[in-house]
């Protein structure tokens, strides 16, 4: 049981893969349900990709069920990434071999990838055009890469209630630091899978209560809970034209947005927990902030028409920007530079870490901002001893130095894939506001990829690249960089 | 269970290990922020850093709601009023580690109980009842009675004559059946076996056995029960003086001590003992002192390189029984392939304690005892459980566990493939740790 090894144990990342391929499997049988009650023709498609998952899945995991693994540190990193990958891989079987959407390889695996990291950057132009069963699956990983497709497994897999899974959780889950609600892993996972339910459902109810109907309030609450952001239809938000359905999913992508281990505690009657949180007090008051800019420069350009348009409008698209969901609600393209910025900001820092959001985070944003503040009075006092402390808790110099190194990172990757992506010709602008809300998995859009086009006009490299970068961004880069170095793979 | 472990010394990290992988809700409070970091990444639990004895700290980590509250911090008084800040709180029961054997006599410990300090721990006189039953039994490594006696577990280790060595489990049960092979410890690795194992020359072996084939066990294992009258033991530190008190009506013993205070105070003990002031590590001394004729010798000082050292050179001298006191954990598996023939860890054996009450209190499982990596449990057969529905053969049990007995009408029977399992029967069961609560669903 203790062998000392460091190998990477090739088995016990097949065997847990294969388990993950079977929950897959059941994954793509529900949009057969949903093909089934629209009598559309597509539902064989769903169960050919189901077939395809079910049958390496069984061949995985027969051979190795009488025998236990113990997955660690190397292995956890292998199998998430991987794991993503896969589900990507044979989720974007439909995509390709549906009629209604009849998808390239490369596009239908930045569409598959673009949902299970919940990114909503979407190559379909023409969605009203696709299968209630398309649209039904594409909310559908959306709504479970929100939380995590490892997380999902660990709440429903009891083997890996153990150490384990607590090795696969740290490199799936989003923060500086994991919290955990329950000492049992599993348990958190559930707590966190029940919050995550309750409020989808709860929106789908408000959603439906208004001018939405059941299916597209299905998929819309999918879709904004776990701040994804692919619509329904090819007008997104402005099909209902709504103040109540723009004001119902701002509420709920801001609930996304924010840990969901805060609204745990606030279910639980611990107001004062959420608002005492640091993290949560910067992403009001930046979202505050980003507001005031944004009806400053619409005041200045005569843009501002009654309530709606100076509040709720607005507001849907800040909160759609910051918490990475990408729906629009107003045509931000043609309102001038300050609106772009602010939006680029808010896109790059992205909302609360433990939430389904995507970017840098408020955490590492405001780590950043004290070490900033801190080394600067430094320069004058080289003495003083200044802790770099988000919520309370001191940050020692590694995780400082991580969160730093993150970011350069993230700021690397951005470039890199925008001078990529500008070599084929693509407008520089363009080409770095899609990159930033491929890495930061938001799924706006801007000039070729914005209103009226798509993600699919983009070069093909870009779209492979991009995909890569959803990925990374989703997992927090580390967990997917650290499989490039030679040392992983040597011992 | 919800359990609260204060203390992130190697006996609460242990402890915490060993109840997660039972999966029992388990919180840990310390203050060594890297080894709770540490703990946190790889298992299943809540670290908290926190003062023990500060209330704000308990209740944010949660020790309000424990059900039992485990204090391991490394001065008694601290565990003691841990404990009593934590009943205080509302944790259901307290479990304290103490440093002096005066603690748990009746007047002071009533006085605990009643001031919300239910269990008293006292390592080093679990420690010496360990080495004291050792000594009893020497043929066999490790000896647990269950049931009063009604079966007995037996941990054997096997040397290259021993005429177990070498044959295929098999082949073994073809003979008469007076045990039965619950599980073998080879090197670090602990297996269940099945009748395609074979025994090898080194393994520890763990045998189930009923009081008739007990007397006819030693010869089987190719092991003699030695008279043991004379006992020296390197080291003179508090350990070796609540060794002294349990021993030295049984046992003539020799305490070898280099520090002239701590010869005094086990003089003071007023025991029959020859006490040597002298440094143990001395070939001279030990010669001078008739190591050579002395029947165990137990390296009880308080470095762990020093009692390896000296067992090898008790060996040496031929002495029969060696006994040592091996604090660091990684170093057991190590310390057992040297031919030592018990290895005496005070943090494991308390930590195996609390694990054993911790288990005790689950209704079905009347007792529990641990084996490093396994754990041996009795467990009341329910009515219309799974296991009675079949003959044992044909039950299909993990790989993980083995049914070594069962206990039926007050008397131990050992249970092969054709025993059928009854409601009411208490069969005890040989697991690998962190199975235990799946196999429990079987009988229930």
């Amino acid at each position: 049981m203790n062998k000392i090894t460091s190998t990477i144990k090739y088995s016990a990342v097949l065997h847990v893969t294969g388990w993950l391929l079977l929950l897959e499997c059941v994954m793509l049988l529900i949009p057969i349900a949903v093909c089934l009650v629209y009598g559309e023709a597509d539902w064989n498609v769903f169960a050919i990709a189901s077939g395809s998952c079910l049958a390496p899945g069984l061949a995985l995991v027969l051979p190795y069920r009488h025998r236990s693994f113990s997955v660690t540190r190397r292995e956890s990193y292998l199998l998430t990434g991987l794991c993503w990958v896969l589900f990507s891989a044979f989720g974007m079987l439909p995509l390709i071999l549906s009629p209604t959407t009849q998808l390239g390889v490369a596009d239908a695996f930045f569409e598959t990838m673009s949902g299970f990291t919940t990114t909503g950057a979407t190559v379909i132009s023409d969605v009203d055009a696709c299968s209630h069963g398309i649209l039904f699956w594409r909310a559908e990983i959306q709504w479970l890469g929100g939380l995590g497709i490892i997380l999902f497994t660990l709440s429903l897999l009891p083997m890996l209630n153990r150490s384990d899974g607590i090795w696969m959780f740290n490199t799936e889950v989003t923060g500086i630091t994991h919290d955990k609600i329950h000492p049992r892993i599993g348990q958190t996972a559930k707590t966190l899978w029940q919050i995550y339910i309750t409020l989808t459902l709860a929106c789908v109810l408000l959603l439906w209560a208004g001018p939405v109907d059941f299916f597209d309030s299905l998929c819309m609450a999918m879709s904004s809970l776990s701040t994804g952001g692919f619509s329904t239809h090819n007008a997104g938000l402005m099909y209902w034209d709504s103040w109540y359905v723009n004001t119902v999913l701002t509420i709920f992508m801001f609930l996304g947005g924010v840990n969901f281990i805060l609204i745990y505690y606030s279910v639980c009657g611990m107001w004062h927990r959420l608002l005492r949180n640091d993290v949560f007090r910067a992403y009001c008051m930046l979202l505050l902030g980003a507001y005031i800019l944004t009806l400053v420069s619409m005041l200045a350009r005569g843009e501002v028409s009654g309530v709606r348009n100076a509040l709720v409008d607005p507001l849907c698209q800040l909160v759609s920007a910051f918490t990475s969901t990408g729906v629009s609600s107003m045509p931000y393209e043609q309102m001038g530079p300050a609106i772009l910025i602010v939006l680029v900001v808010l896109m790059a820092v992205g909302a609360c870490a433990g939430s389904t959001t995507g970017g840098l985070k408020v955490d590492r944003f405001m780590a950043i901002i004290k070490n900033m503040r801190n080394e600067t009075v430094r320069v004058l006092y080289p003495n003083r001893m200044r802790p770099v402390s988000v919520n309370g808790v001191i940050l020692s110099d590694p995780q400082v130095g991580k969160i730093l190194a993150f970011t350069t990172y993230y700021i690397l990757l951005w470039a890199l894939v925008t001078f990529v992506t500008c070599l084929y010709g693509v407008p520089a602008v363009d080409s770095f506001f899609s990159t930033l809300s491929c890495i930061a998995n938001n799924g706006l859009g801007y000039g070729v990829t914005g209103a009226g086009g798509s993600f699919g006009q983009l070069p093909v490299i870009s779209k492979w690249l991009m995909s890569f970068l959803m990925m990374a961004g989703r997992l927090e880069l580390f967990t997917v960089i650290a499989l490039f170095m030679p040392q992983f793979w040597r011992h | 269970m919800r359990i609260f472990i204060s203390g992130d010394g190697e006996s609460g990290t242990h402890l915490a290990k060993l109840l997660s992988a039972e999966n029992q809700d388990v919180i840990i409070m310390g203050n060594d922020e890297a080894r709770l970091g540490n703990l946190d990444a790889r298992y299943n639990m809540i670290t908290a850093e926190g003062n023990p004895l500060s209330v704000t700290d308990l209740r944010r980590a949660g020790a309000d709601s424990a059900d039992l509250f485990v204090a391991v911090n490394r001065r008694a008084p601290v565990n003691i009023t841990a404990c009593q800040l934590a009943k205080m709180l509302g944790a259901l029961s307290t479990v304290a580690r103490v440093d002096a054997g005066e603690f748990l006599k009746p007047p002071t410990s009533d006085f605990f109980n009643s001031t919300g300090v239910d269990t008293l721990l006292f390592p080093e006189l679990l420690a010496a009842y360990e080495v004291r039953m050792a000594l009893k039994v020497n043929w066999a490594k490790s000896w647990f009675e269950l049931h009063e006696g009604q079966l007995t577990v037996l941990g054997v280790k096997l040397d290259a004559c021993s005429p177990l060595a070498g044959i295929q489990l098999k082949d073994l049960v073809q003979a008469k059946r007076i045990f039965h092979v619950a599980a073998i410890k080879r090197g670090r690795q602990t297996i269940i076996p099945r009748g395609s194992d074979y025994l090898l020359a080194g393994d520890i072996v763990y045998l189930v056995t009923t009081p008739e084939g007990l007397p006819g066990m030693p010869a089987r294992c190719g092991r003699t029960q030695a008279k043991v009258k004379r006992v020296m033991i390197a080291g003179g530190d508090k350990f070796t003086r609540v060794l002294v008190r349990e021993l030295s009506h049984d046992y003539s013993i020799t305490v070898v001590e280099p520090d002239r205070t701590l010869c005094r105070r086990i003089a003071e003990l007023g025991c029959d003992v020859n006490i040597v002031n002298a440094d143990y590590r001395n070939i001279e001394v030990l010669r001078d002192e008739n190591l050579d004729s002395m029947d165990a010798f137990l390296a009880f000082s308080g470095s762990t390189e020093t009692n390896i050292v000296s067992s090898m050179v008790a060996r040496e001298f031929g002495v029969r029984i060696i006994m040592a006191d091996i604090e660091d954990i990684q170093y057991i598996a190590e310390a057992e392939s040297l031919n030592i023939d018990k290895v005496i860890n005070k943090k494991l054996i308390t930590s195996s304690h609390i694990l054993r009450h911790v288990l005790g209190r689950d209704v079905s499982t009347t007792q529990v005892l641990s084996l490093e990596d396994a754990e041996v449990a009795e467990i009341v057969v329910a009515e219309g459980a799974r296991v009675t529905l079949k003959h044992v053969k044909d039950l299909k049990l993990s790989r993980s566990m083995t049914i070594a007995g069962l206990i039926r009408g007050g008397s131990g029977v050992l249970v092969d493939g054709n025993t059928l399992i009854r409601p009411g029967d208490h069969v005890v069961v040989v697991c690998l740790n962190g199975h235990l609560h799946a196999i429990e669903r079987l009988f229930g």
